[in-house]
């Protein structure tokens, strides 16, 4: 049953059915999904629906998890790895507003299904998990390549050339790959994807993983997918290594550590606090209150 | 001697084409573009076979369909009728029967181009070493010490200075520009190289130097070429074998010596003459 | 003590959203009715419904109410609306010379059969402040309304009119229409993959952003293209809405839509027979919007000479330029989406800069 288009709104998304997107629509996102699964890497075109949230705030990423969402789901929604900035806690509100039964949870571990933007959890997922990124730019070679017929060819026939190039150009000019991130990153010996703003640190997260990586990009209207036991590999050369960040500090050498919860192991966010002094934190917010669960229970 | 490259009946008609383009085009009738369809016949039933380690030029005056056939042998474009066959390690590649990802597989790693305009065969934007370099990633190559070290040698051997090999080859003068292309078409060790008016547009003492360059490579690598020029010296100097053009056709063809000192058609009589 | 800044996120957005709304009720003004928007901001009114792309006169307004007046927040309101409904069938091809036309002038000649309609239009009025305005009752409404209606002719009744450029195909100076009965590309559901039929340039460019549709046209206008419009016909009205029945399949009639359709003719080029013809450029949109039908007839002229000609000269020839960027929902989302927090990105980006400092240092650092 669809809604009945009546003007006697009195409660923000009363009027709108489970998961907003009318069922047509769903059943076109799962489609592609499965395509996605099949065709590890490659970017299939979908016709983006409009979101009441705006292009670039996570729009494809919201029409997969919607599209993925039942009401024995539990979902978790995270933005620069913590479930209370503001644009994760408005996605999620909007899902407890449309999606009713569907358990909402800050819990990496609880969830079935996660939607994030900038971060894969510190936590490995389980074969059971999906893990939907909020993608801005679906294509790596954009970068070389502006008209969008021409890169479709290139994917194609797997025609990377001057994306290495790009990282030949990087190595003379600073003895550097300096792609910070969105790195790119080859999927199952063909395709290359942009996997979506993460960090490097979070790139090696996706090379033959328990769980399914989605991908979905609202504006520019694709879908690709990562599935499980996948190889992804980020480009380099052979003689030059993938550097992940390294949160060293520079005069004693050393990495540093979550000044919460202590641990040495995570993303750490950088930040000045009160008194000017630079702190580091962890980026994962449900990683670190576990962690501090731990200790605590531990005392 | 063994072929490298044979071509057969090579046709391309821009425009429609009709029944009575290649009867109504021609030498003979002083055009190239047919009276009942408006279609210009850019070549028309090209046939002629290279072999390893020869140099043959094409030669004939703009609009004779020259920078046409090597086009099409390089895939910038199709033809319309005909066939090709590149003979390479041991494999015969009919060219033009081939799928694109083939076409393109060769084009990047087994056949180099030099054009005329250097922006065709550089990327203006990415320095002169990387663009070595891209030729070599496309072969698979993925060490960077080692796509450094050989476009250095290469660049070397090209003349271009080492310490400008990390700049834009847009900065450079022609001839260099010049140099660059010949360093990135030589780069993956291809058999077979096309040059399409290498040296026009460039200073006469530049012209020499680059033509000196290509013999001396050509002498040290053994690569076969294909030189597409209307420049007679051009000719002289590089090649051992000729063929002449006009309107799409090929007229005349045998070695360069004897084309040049003792031309049949009236058409190379009046080329070779207007040089003197 | 705070954890980082963006932690309370939630909070935050719930008292964000109770400020927005006093920002309305604050004050002395009385809360704006529906029917204000619609009657006395109808322009304003009419980008909504063609940038929204659904032709829903009242939600169109409590978009306008809801957005604080904000049209491409209010087109948003409507696009996102329409994701939630299925489409439930497709209408036949609508012809505009059924058209109840309000407004209609051609620039291409002075006379047309059935005569110009200059209609509401503030072409011709001076931009000069009537400051009595800023103070009018409901009596100056009342009065205002009968002296127009009071003055019109007894039998001024809808009219529809023929095409002018119908007289133009009849001459043959313009290439005759194809009637084409080709499903036309449906960009609600299917996304544009270049290279992409016209229909679907012409459904992208009609939901268009006004501004953006403008600031493209105009380049071509300006000098960075090649189209020289004249505008054959320019016409505003109100078309029949022909739905097939569900039991018969004939077409009846549903309702009617507002739309503003421009046409234009281009300088001639060489058609398939030799014989050199008029070229048109075609633009409309739902609801009353003459500059947005004007600017997309110059771009679907622009976007057609490339594709003619096998080449890109300017910008607003290329399709892919202007299609993928004058969509003011996605452009306006993609804008407002940097305001969001970007650390993690930011984090990364330092790490890499302060790399490539260290082996910068490094070099200057070593002995030589």
């Amino acid at each position: 049953m669809h809604p009945v288009d009546t003007m006697g709104q009195t409660r923000e998304g009363a009027e709108y059915g489970f998961a907003f997107l009318d069922e047509d629509a769903k059943r076109e996102l799962r489609r592609s999904i499965f395509k996605a699964v099949c065709i590890p890497g490659h970017q299939v075109p979908y016709a983006s629906r409009e979101m009441p949230i705006a292009r670039g705030f996570g729009t494809g990423g919201m029409q997969l998890t919607l599209a993925l969402l039942g009401p024995d789901d539990a979902c978790k929604v995270i933005d620069q790895g913590a479930d209370d900035s503001v644009n994760a806690a408005n996605i999620r509100n909007f899902f407890a507003l449309t999606c009713p039964g569907v358990t909402g949870t800050l819990r990496t571990e609880e969830a079935s299904v996660i939607q994030t933007r900038h971060r894969i959890p510190e936590l490995p997922l389980r074969a059971d998990q999906i893990l939907v990124f909020q993608v801005p730019y679906p294509d790596p070679l954009v970068v070389v390549e502006p008209n969008a017929a021409k890169r479709r060819r290139m994917h194609g026939r797997a025609d990377y050339a001057r994306l290495w190039v790009k990282l030949y150009e990087d190595m003379v000019a600073f003895d550097e790959i300096t792609i910070s991130h969105r790195y790119p990153t080859r999927i199952n010996g063909h395709y290359i994807i942009d996997p979506s703003p993460i960090p490097r640190f979070d790139v090696p997260k996706l090379h033959q993983a328990d769980c399914l990586y989605l991908f979905g990009a609202g504006r520019e209207k694709r879908i690709y997918a990562v599935p499980p036991h996948t190889d992804a590999v980020p480009i380099t050369f052979n003689d030059v290594t993938f550097a992940v960040e390294n949160f060293r500090d520079k005069a004693t050498g050393k990495r540093h550590c979550c000044r919460r919860c202590g641990a040495d192991d995570s993303f750490l966010d950088e930040f000045l606090d009160d008194d000017g002094a630079r702190v580091f934190q962890c980026s994962d917010a449900a990683y670190c209150d576990m962690r501090l669960e731990r200790l605590e229970a531990a005392e | 001697m063994k072929p490298i490259l044979d071509v057969d009946n090579l046709t391309r008609i821009h425009g429609p084409g009709c029944p009575a383009c290649l009867d109504v085009t021609g030498p003979e009738h002083d055009t190239n573009i047919c009276r009942h369809c408006g279609s210009v016949v850019a070549v028309a039933g090209a046939s002629f076979r290279l072999h390893k380690g020869e140099v043959l030029g094409i030669m004939g005056e703009s609009g004779s369909g020259k920078s046409s056939l090597v086009k099409m042998l390089y895939f910038d474009d199709k033809p319309t009728s005909g066939q090709a066959t590149f003979h390479d390690e041991g494999h015969a590649h009919d060219l033009f029967s081939l799928n694109e990802a083939q076409q393109l597989r060769l084009r990047d790693t087994r056949m180099g181009m030099v054009y005329q305009n250097p922006s065709l065969g550089l990327n203006f934007d990415i320095s002169a070493g990387g663009n070595i370099a891209e030729r070599l990633l496309m072969s698979d190559e993925l060490s960077y010490r080692v796509i450094r070290e050989k476009a250095t040698a290469l660049l070397a051997r090209t003349e271009v200075p080492p310490a400008r090999m990390d700049e834009l080859p847009r900065n450079f003068s022609g001839g260099m520009q010049q140099r660059v292309q010949i360093a990135r078409a030589l780069s993956t060790g291809a058999p077979l190289l096309l040059l399409d008016e290498v040296t026009t547009g460039l200073d006469l003492s530049v012209q020499a130097r680059i033509l000196d360059l290509i013999m001396e490579l050509q002498e040290v690598t053994g690569v076969s070429m294909l030189v597409v020029t209307h420049d007679l010296g051009v000719v002289r100097h590089l090649t051992t074998r000729t063929i002449v053009m006009k309107y799409g056709r090929i007229i005349e063809s045998g070695l360069t010596d004897q084309i040049l000192e003792d031309p049949q058609a009236a058409y190379t009589q009046q080329l070779v003459s207007s040089a003197l | 003590m705070a954890y980082v800044a963006i932690r309370g996120g939630a909070d935050a957005i719930k008292g964000s959203s109770r400020l927005m709304d006093a920002m309305r009720a604050m004050g002395e003004s009385a809360p704006l009715e529906l029917d204000q928007i619609e009657r006395q901001m109808p322009l304003l009114h009419s980008k909504v419904l063609s940038e929204g792309s659904l032709y829903h006169p009242r939600l169109a307004s409590l978009a306008l109410k809801q957005s604080l007046g904000d049209s491409l927040e209010a087109a948003f309101f409507l696009r996102a609306y329409r994701s939630t409904k299925p489409r439930l069938g497709e209408t036949a091809t609508h012809d505009t010379r059924n058209m109840r036309v309000i407004r209609r002038v051609s620039a291409a000649f002075k006379d047309i059969p059935g005569g110009q309609m200059l209609g509401a239009t503030p072409d011709y009025l001076h931009r000069l402040f009537r400051f009595e305005l800023m103070d009018e009752g409901a009596e100056r409404f009342d009065e205002i309304t009968r002296d127009w209606l009071g003055n019109r002719p007894e039998n001024d009744t809808a009219l529809t009119f023929p095409k002018v450029l119908d007289s133009l195909r009849e001459e043959g100076l313009l290439a005759p229409l194809e009637n084409s009965d080709e499903t036309p590309f449906d960009i609600t559901r299917e996304p544009l993959i270049f290279p992409v039929p016209r229909s679907a340039q012409l459904a992208t460019m009609a939901r268009g952003e006004t501004g953006g549709l403008l600031a493209l046209a105009y380049s071509n206008m300006r000098g960075y293209g090649d189209v020289h419009p004249t505008v054959g016909e320019l016409r505003v009205g109100y078309v029949p809405v022909m739905v097939p029945h569900p039991v018969t399949g004939k077409p009846m009639e549903a309702g009617e839509v507002l739309v503003t359709e421009c046409e234009i003719v281009a300088m001639f080029e060489k058609s398939d027979d030799g014989a050199p013809v008029f070229t048109l450029g075609y633009g409309a949109c739902f609801g009353h919007n003459e500059v947005k039908a004007i600017a997309m007839s110059v771009l679907d002229r622009a976007i057609s000479v490339a594709r003619e000609k096998g080449r890109i000269e300017n910008p607003s020839e290329d399709p892919e330029f202007v299609l993928l960027h004058v969509d003011g929902i996605e452009s306006m989302g993609f804008c407002t989406h940097y305001k969001m927090p970007h650390y993690v990105t930011f984090q990364s980006d330092m790490d890499r800069l302060r790399a490539a400092q260290g082996k910068t240092e490094e070099a200057t650092d070593a002995p030589r």
